[in-house]
């Protein structure tokens, strides 16, 4: 599996390769990557971010952890269904357990 | 009218005038911040995504969370702030000093400085700017005022979207937009190479399967009163538009992501413009052509990182603060000169002495495995540092030893 790494600006070209017992990672410039690459072979993950409405303007969120890619979709529908009542603080948490991926939704700025 | 002294004015409340401000602040300057806009953090407000301060922060943050450090630091310190607070004009006056007048909500009011800082960030090019062809319809928007509508007043900007332009930002709404259920249609770049970093292309396009069309661009906008649709045509080599390859796309909105231009406007007919930048010539205390006047953040030069906008703040907020003690000491200041696949470098002047210079540029196309040098005249290298990569998308930063410094250097990426 061929991959850009997006762990720094760099971008280094990865090469992964799945064996029996291991996965190998060619082509990295540092350790970040081969972390990257094996995530991406085994399963790949991001970080969520998106707004939930608050007042006449919204309040952004975050995922505290990345999610397996694959849930990604789902956990904006589980964002967009969370009605907030004033008052909020930044780091609230507004969804435990997002899709039972058992990271928490948070709130990272109010505009 | 109201007057109002000070030590330090800083234009903008984003990172670069909240970092300025702490900076000049902690150096014992009395300090305010003034910015047109009702809450502080500039830019950082809206881009709600992850990846910042991880460099200067060591830690992973999204926009609004590392402007949230910033105000909370400046906060702490009880730096007055003027919000939704315009500068109109800056004038050095003859005793050294800057009037500045600025417009706020109980009227004009005239600020009196010793030193002024400019930290009024970038804007977008826009579509005269790239002189975009065909009728003017509501729906073509510029990708930072999408990203501004969407996620600070959560007002979607459309259904079919097509994204002129490879810029960050562009990449960073494709994914955002998809996010908003939108169909985003595709990312047309005239250039062909992305003008945005890879790993945006990857966790914004490639991740969502949001098709980039390298080498091809939008020659035509369609629709009357709302976008129906664009004119798409393959770009040649000597950027002429390959008109047999033209092709209708339907979509209702148009997102633009063709570049940022420092927003120097205030002060562009009393200083020096660096014409490659559009920001101020400035030197190595950040000081532009007009003494007392400093510069930093994305009005000095576009940068892709907050960390470095937050370090480079730093230090002209120190600089401006012995200015105004009379303690800046200033040498002989040689040039510092482009070579080699450099496009750009800040600043233009340095001089010798102690510590280190922090040279920041951008090169004009993509070379692996290299190194960046900075030269004297006659040849003598004066720093080098290998480089797995250049990219024109990314800045660079070569540091060099200011003993060194002893007549014009030339800043190059070179094979060896
Ligand atoms: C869409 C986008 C995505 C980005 N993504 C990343 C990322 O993932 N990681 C990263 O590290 N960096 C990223 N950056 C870069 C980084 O966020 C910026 O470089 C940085 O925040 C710029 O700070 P600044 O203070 O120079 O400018 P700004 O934030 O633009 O602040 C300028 C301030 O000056 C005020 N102002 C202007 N003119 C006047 C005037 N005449 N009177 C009063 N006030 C005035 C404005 O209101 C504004 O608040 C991104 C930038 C953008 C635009």
């Amino acid at each position: 599996m061929k991959l850009t790494c997006i762990m720094c600006p760099v971008g280094c070209n990865l090469t992964v390769k799945k064996l029996k017992n291991e996965i190998i990672v060619t082509g990295n410039g540092c350790p970040r990557g081969e972390t990257f690459g094996k995530s991406e072979a085994i399963n790949p993950t991001r970080i969520v971010t998106s707004i939930i409405p608050y007042k006449d303007r919204t309040v952004s969120v975050k995922t505290t952890n990345p999610i397996p890619k694959n849930k990604i979709i789902e956990c904006l529908n589980e964002i967009r269904n969370v009605k907030l009542n004033p008052p909020v603080r930044m780091g609230q948490v507004v969804i435990k357990n997002v899709c039972g991926t058992g990271e928490s939704v948070v709130i990272t700025g109010i505009n | 009218m109201d007057k109002i002294k000070t030590e330090i004015l800083v234009i903008g409340g984003g990172a670069s005038g909240l970092s300025a401000g702490i900076s000049a602040t902690r150096n014992g300057a009395k300090v305010i911040i003034v910015d047109r806009e009702e809450k502080l953090g500039g830019i950082l407000k809206q881009c709600i995504h992850n990846g910042f301060g991880l460099k200067y922060y060591k830690k992973e943050m999204t926009g609004p969370e590392y402007a949230n450090n910033l105000i909370v630091e400046a906060k702490s310190l009880n730096i007055p702030i003027l919000m939704q607070t315009s500068v109109t004009k800056v004038t050095k006056m003859q005793n050294g000093s800057f009037k500045v007048k600025v417009v706020s909500p109980n009227g004009l009011k005239e600020i009196i400085a010793k030193a002024v800082i400019l930290a009024m960030g970038c804007r977008e090019r826009t579509a005269a700017s790239i002189s975009l062809g065909g009728t003017r319809p509501v729906g073509v928007i510029s990708a930072g005022s999408a990203q501004k509508m969407i996620n600070v007043y959560g007002q979607m900007i459309g259904k079919n979207v097509v994204i002129v332009g490879s810029g960050d930002v562009g990449l960073i709404m494709a994914r955002r937009l998809y996010f908003e259920g939108a169909n985003v249609i595709g990312v047309y770049e005239i250039n062909s190479i992305p003008s945005g970093l890879n790993r945006n292309i990857v966790q914004c396009l490639n991740d969502y399967n949001i098709p980039l069309h390298l080498s091809e661009t939008v020659v035509e906008v369609l629709g009357k009163d709302r976008v129906s649709g664009v004119v798409v045509a393959k770009v040649n080599p000597d950027f002429s538009f390959d008109l047999k390859t033209r092709r209708v796309i339907p979509c209702d909105t148009i997102l633009l992501s063709v570049g940022l231009v420092p927003e120097t406007d205030l002060v562009s007919n009393d200083i020096v413009i660096n014409k490659l930048t559009s920001g101020a010539v400035v030197d190595d205390n950040y000081q532009t052509s007009t003494s007392g006047l400093f510069s930093c953040g994305n009005v000095l030069h576009v940068h892709d990182i907050v960390d470095d906008v937050t370090m480079e703040s730093i230090d002209a907020g120190k600089c401006a603060a012995l200015f105004v003690k009379n303690k800046l000491t200033e040498g002989k200041k040689f040039k510092v000169l482009t070579g080699n696949l450099v496009r750009y470098s800040v600043p233009s002047y340095a001089e010798g002495g102690q510590g280190f210079l922090n040279v920041k540029f951008r090169v004009s196309g993509v070379k692996k495995d290299c190194f960046i040098t900075a030269r004297l005249a006659d040849g003598t290298v004066i720093a080098k540092r290998p480089a797995k990569i250049v990219l024109p998308a990314q800045m660079e930063q070569v540091v060099i030893d200011k003993s060194k410094i002893v007549g014009d250097l030339t800043i190059s990426v070179e094979d060896n």
